[in-house]
């Protein structure tokens, strides 16, 4: 399977700036190969940036910044039409969101109304200008990030608007040893000018293609279900996954079966996922909230405790 | 109260039921060989324990144990007053004397104090064994266990009786493990309890343990479900048993009755043949002074009186029919000087030169040539046989008896146990004649668990009554054994009776015109009984089982007067036994056949609730041991089966089933792939993960197929294998 090689070497081009976050490498392609968006969640400086143009630069795609001020205006966000006088019309002046690979950076600092700019555009895959619906590129790929920090002058994301991100992902600080090669490589040539692109944006589309195609038993939809269900059941969660969130650890399972060289996903695959992307779409009850325990870690309980189909459906 | 002191009070505890125990060894032995001074041994022993329980140090506890067996064997062994001067001269002069002949081997001339020196250090080891067992292996079972065999050994072959030592046994071991359980359930906690936990621990248990013995002794028990197999094992051990050491007698006819009892070899010697119109018992001679091991006759000198011409052999008699008048014709094989007639016999007749004389106590037939008695090749004997009549048999009230004519038929000996006496009355005190009252004896027999055998047969030992020992012990025996035991109740219940020996019918061999032939071997012999019906005369009875009875009788009561039962139970006496067999297929149907099906797991119940334990056991032994040859099986179906999407499946199911046996559970929340891991990370290979790869491909891959079908195989049985060990 040559395209999971690629994507194994995209991957690693991730991990030649960003060491040690295989897992975050991975994950950011499982959300690009699935059509979804990332937020990531994270303190400022890990690296965010490094990475997400490391990703662009793999797959030759078109690397986009945006860095959300509370003064942002959705135009700023959008594009904005502009009066040619040579012309004599209105020109469009596209935005940053016009790219393939977006960087959303400290999204909680901008208004609602920036915010949701962007937000539609995430979920239409197209943004409405003066009336006229304009189609976003293809691949479209947003990664936001949030400083879980910070509370002062912030515009947190209301939990409704955080399921259009397919994966929350936690990036952290690097471990000791993984840290010291960071200080290492800094003193040389930055790395990401060495990275070369993998594979083209066509080549892309092709794999999000291939990638949606691969089966889910339904022992296994079951076994998606039987976690969603799970977390609208537990004592410690207000309010569950949605269908949308089901949907959503579905299709995230099938990129990465894709990514492991797989056509069909394995309960490993959900099991992985789940706490990426169940945790943003669950309300805590508040009790549960103060005594410290977070969405990832109660996701993780309920995997546990939720019994994974090992026979057909049916069969004794 | 800190912890080391609660651990002390439940090792005390423990050691206080186990110095118990102890004791209950110390019981019988000191009964048994006469050697006194319980409480001193058992303080011996509860030193042994009471030093290492408060730690004492071996160089104090040991010269105190000493001191105290030393003064032990002074106090006990010397004469005289025992000052400490006198007592350690004492001591060590017997020991430098058996010390002497311990070397020189002579053991038989060991003293008695040096024989308690040598059960003290006995009991000294014992007592460390049973603390490595406490300490080591906080398992005091198998001193319990071989407590318990001890005590019920004793209580079965010798004269110590374990009544209440079983219930002390039984409450002090159930204690014991109980608590030792308690102890190891709280090394398990890796913690001892404290105090209260002790307690609360604790007093269930010895409130439980108290009322269930307490209760246990109150409760109605059963009898025991086998007969007492002691005299079993004596009789096979030692052939004809007790200290008499008869060996297995041979069958035949005999003289001598004074020692009646212990096994028989059969012999088919042929005694006599005889020509007769019916098979019939032969009588020889009667016996009617029972001396608790067997007859005598109560006279040595017998009156003989001449027989034949006017006076028959049998008195005539007084009430029924007759069946008329046959001769029966006897050519002797073995050489006896008497004769062997049928029932009603009238008048014997011989060679010439022969006169026939009878003895007038035992009713013996002895042919006299030349007035000495002689042996005869051949006699007949005519005879006419006669049938009781029933009548005159239910009018046999007790009262009706001359009592002072029959003293010597009411004989027993005067240590006849008095359980006998009851037992005669419990059998015949509701019938009210004496007819009745002999009916009853005789099928006492037949329906109270007796069992006739010539070779498993005991004899009753040193000072048992021979018919005590078989109604009571034993329940086995041959002809002997019942009619003894059948003349015996008898005589308790007040009807006469006396024992009569001869020889059953025998086998027939043949038919001629003279009538049917019969060939009686020394098997034949045989004794039965004879009671005396006034108005009726003597009549014969026939306790033994599987024999068939002697003496008809003459059904002549008015049938108008019959009750229904009556007619019934003479019907069912008239029918021959044929008959009766051959009802049994005929019921066998509808209703008939659960009856009989009932009547037959009731006969059999025995043999079907061993052949269900057995079953039982098997099943119970196939399932524990199921982890040694299910897998084998397992793998056997396996081999034969195509290996298709599945089967496959359910050979995976069933491959979890046996790791979780084997314990190593799939946990839940875990999937294939991580337990896949971790079974090849315990069992080393990758084989499990090499199968759950292929097995995940089928269940959620929708794979048709199984790829590389031999290295699934194999690495499926060579986890199945695996399972085993």
């Amino acid at each position: 399977m040559e395209e999971h090689r690629k994507l194994l070497k995209v991957i690693e081009n991730i991990e030649e700036v960003m060491i040690g976050k295989r897992d975050v490498a991975e994950l950011s392609v499982v959300a690009l190969l699935a059509g979804g968006h990332v937020l990531l969640e994270d303190v400022p400086g890990v690296g965010k940036t490094m990475m997400v143009r490391a990703l662009a630069r793999s797959v030759g795609a078109e690397f986009k910044r945006i860095q959300f001020t509370p003064d942002l205006l959705p135009s700023d966000v959008i594009g904005v039409s502009i009066y040619s006088p040579k012309e004599m019309e209105f020109q469009f002046r596209p935005g940053p969101i016009m790219g393939n690979i977006v960087l959303a950076d400290e999204i909680n600092r901008t208004s609602p109304k920036t915010q949701s700019a962007l937000l539609e555009g995430m979920e239409e895959a197209s943004v409405t200008v003066d009336g006229r619906t304009l189609a976003l590129p293809d691949p479209f790929f947003v990664m936001a990030t949030q400083n879980p920090v910070e509370h002062e002058g912030t515009y947190p994301l209301p939990e409704a608007q955080l399921d259009r991100f397919l994966l929350k992902v936690k990036m952290g600080y690097p471990v000791r040893e993984d840290e010291v090669e960071v200080l290492r490589r800094a003193e040389k040539q930055p790395p990401i000018d060495r990275i070369q692109p993998v594979i083209t944006l066509d080549e892309l589309r092709d794999i999000r293609i291939r990638a949606a195609e691969v089966s889910v038993d339904d022992t296994v939809k079951g076994y998606i279900v039987d976690l969603a269900e799970s977390t609208r059941k537990s004592p410690d969660i207000r309010l569950g996954v949605s269908p949308r969130g089901s949907i959503a650890l579905m299709r995230a399972a099938r990129a990465l079966a894709f990514l492991k060289g797989r056509d069909y996903v394995l309960p490993d695959d959900v099991q992985h996922l789940a706490p990426y992307v169940f945790s943003h779409r669950m309300i805590l009850q508040p009790e549960v909230r103060y005594e410290g325990i977070d969405a990832e870690e109660l996701v993780e309980r309920i995997v546990t405790r939720t019994k994974v189909p090992v026979r057909r459906a049916g069969t004794r | 109260m800190n912890q080391k002191a609660v651990d002390r009070i439940f090792l005390g505890l423990i050691y206080v039921l186990v110095v118990l125990l102890v004791r209950e060894w110390l019981v019988p032995i000191i009964e048994l060989t006469g050697a006194g001074h319980l409480a001193l041994f058992v303080i011996f022993v509860g030193l042994c324990f009471a030093f290492p329980l408060f730690g004492v140090p071996w160089w104090l506890s040991g010269p105190v144990k000493l001191i105290y067996a030393g003064w032990f064997i002074a106090h006990a062994h010397m004469d005289g007053p025992a000052t400490p001067v006198t007592s350690v001269s004492f001591v060590l002069g017997d020991l430098l004397q058996n010390a002497g002949l311990l070397v020189t081997g002579e053991l038989g001339r060991i003293t008695d104090p040096f024989r308690t020196v040598l059960f003290l250090a006995l009991l000294w080891m014992a007592s460390y064994l049973i603390q490595y067992w406490i300490h080591v292996k906080m398992s005091v079972l198998i001193f319990y266990g071989m407590t318990v065999i001890f005590i019920t050994v004793l209580d079965t072959f010798s004269p110590y009786s374990a009544d209440a030592a079983i219930l002390r046994v039984l409450v002090i071991g159930f204690l014991l493990l109980g608590l030792t359980f308690l102890a190891k359930l709280a090394d398990g906690q890796g913690k001892r309890p404290g105090l209260p936990a002790f307690l609360v621990m604790t007093i269930p248990l010895l409130v439980l343990v108290t009322v269930a013995g307490a209760v246990s002794q109150f409760l109605p028990k059963s009898d025991p479900a086998w007969p007492d197999p002691v005299p079993f094992i004596k009789s096979f051990a030692e052939g004809a048993g007790d200290g008499l050491g008869r060996d297995a007698g041979k069958i035949g006819y005999g003289e001598d009755d004074s020692m009646l009892g212990g096994p028989f070899i059969g012999d088919d010697t042929v005694v006599f043949e005889a020509t007769a119109d019916r098979g019939q018992y032969w009588k020889v001679e009667t016996k009617d002074t029972y001396t608790s091991r067997g007859w005598i006759h109560s006279s040595e000198e017998q009156e003989l009186l001449p027989v034949g011409g006017s006076r028959p052999i049998d008195e005539p008699l007084l009430a029924g029919t007759t069946r008329g008048e046959d001769t029966a014709t006897v050519s002797m094989q073995l050489d006896f000087e008497f004769i062997v007639r049928p029932y009603g016999a009238i008048a014997p007749s011989g060679p010439e030169e022969a006169e026939f004389l009878q003895e007038a106590g035992t009713g013996k037939v002895v042919p006299f040539i030349n007035n000495a008695p002689a042996v005869l090749d051949a006699y007949s004997v005519t005879y006419d046989e006669p049938a009781y009549s029933l009548t005159a048999l239910r009018a046999t009230a007790p009262d009706t008896l001359p009592q002072e004519e029959f003293t010597q038929y009411l004989q027993l000996p005067d240590g006849l146990p008095q359980r006998v006496h009851d037992l005669a009355l419990e059998i015949t005190g509701r019938e009210e004649t004496l007819y009745g009252k002999a009916r009853a004896v005789e099928q006492y027999f037949r329906q109270n668990g007796f069992v006739y055998d010539q070779a498993n047969v005991a004899s009753p030992g040193t000072g048992e009554d021979f018919t005590d020992h078989f109604l009571f012990e034993t329940k086995r025996g041959y002809c002997d054994h019942f009619s003894t035991s059948m003349v015996v109740l008898l005589r308790s219940a007040g009807v006469p009776a006396r024992w009569v020996k001869g020889f059953n019918e025998g086998e027939e061999i043949g038919r001629s015109d003279a009538g049917r032939q019969f060939e009686v071997t020394n098997n034949n012999a045989h004794s039965w009984v004879e009671a005396y019906m006034p108005g009726v005369g003597w009549m014969p009875f026939e306790p033994t089982i599987g024999f068939d009875g002697a003496g008809g009788i003459d059904y002549d009561l008015d049938l108008e007067e019959m009750t229904e039962e009556e007619t019934q139970e003479m019907e069912q006496s008239a029918q021959p036994e044929e008959a009766e067999e051959e009802e049994t297929p005929a019921a066998a149907k509808g209703d008939g056949f659960w009856k009989s099906l009932g009547d037959r797991i009731a006969e059999n119940s025995r043999v079907i609730y061993i052949a269900l334990a057995v079953l039982a056991a098997a099943v119970l032994a196939a399932f524990l041991l199921r982890d040694k040859w299910l897998p084998r099986v397992m793998v056997a179906r396996f081999r034969k089966r195509a290996l298709d999407r599945g089967e496959f499946e359910r050979s995976y199911a069933r491959l979890l089933k046996r790791l979780r046996s084997y314990g190593l559970p799939k946990e839940d929340g875990k999937t294939l792939s991580t337990y896949a891991r971790e079974v090849d990370a315990h069992f080393g290979g990758d084989d499990m993960k090499r199968l759950t790869e292929a097995y995940e491909a089928v269940l959620y891959g929708g794979r048709d197929a199984v790829g590389e079908e031999r290295a699934i195989r194999e690495s499926w049985e060579n986890l199945i294998n695996r399972t085993i060990s």
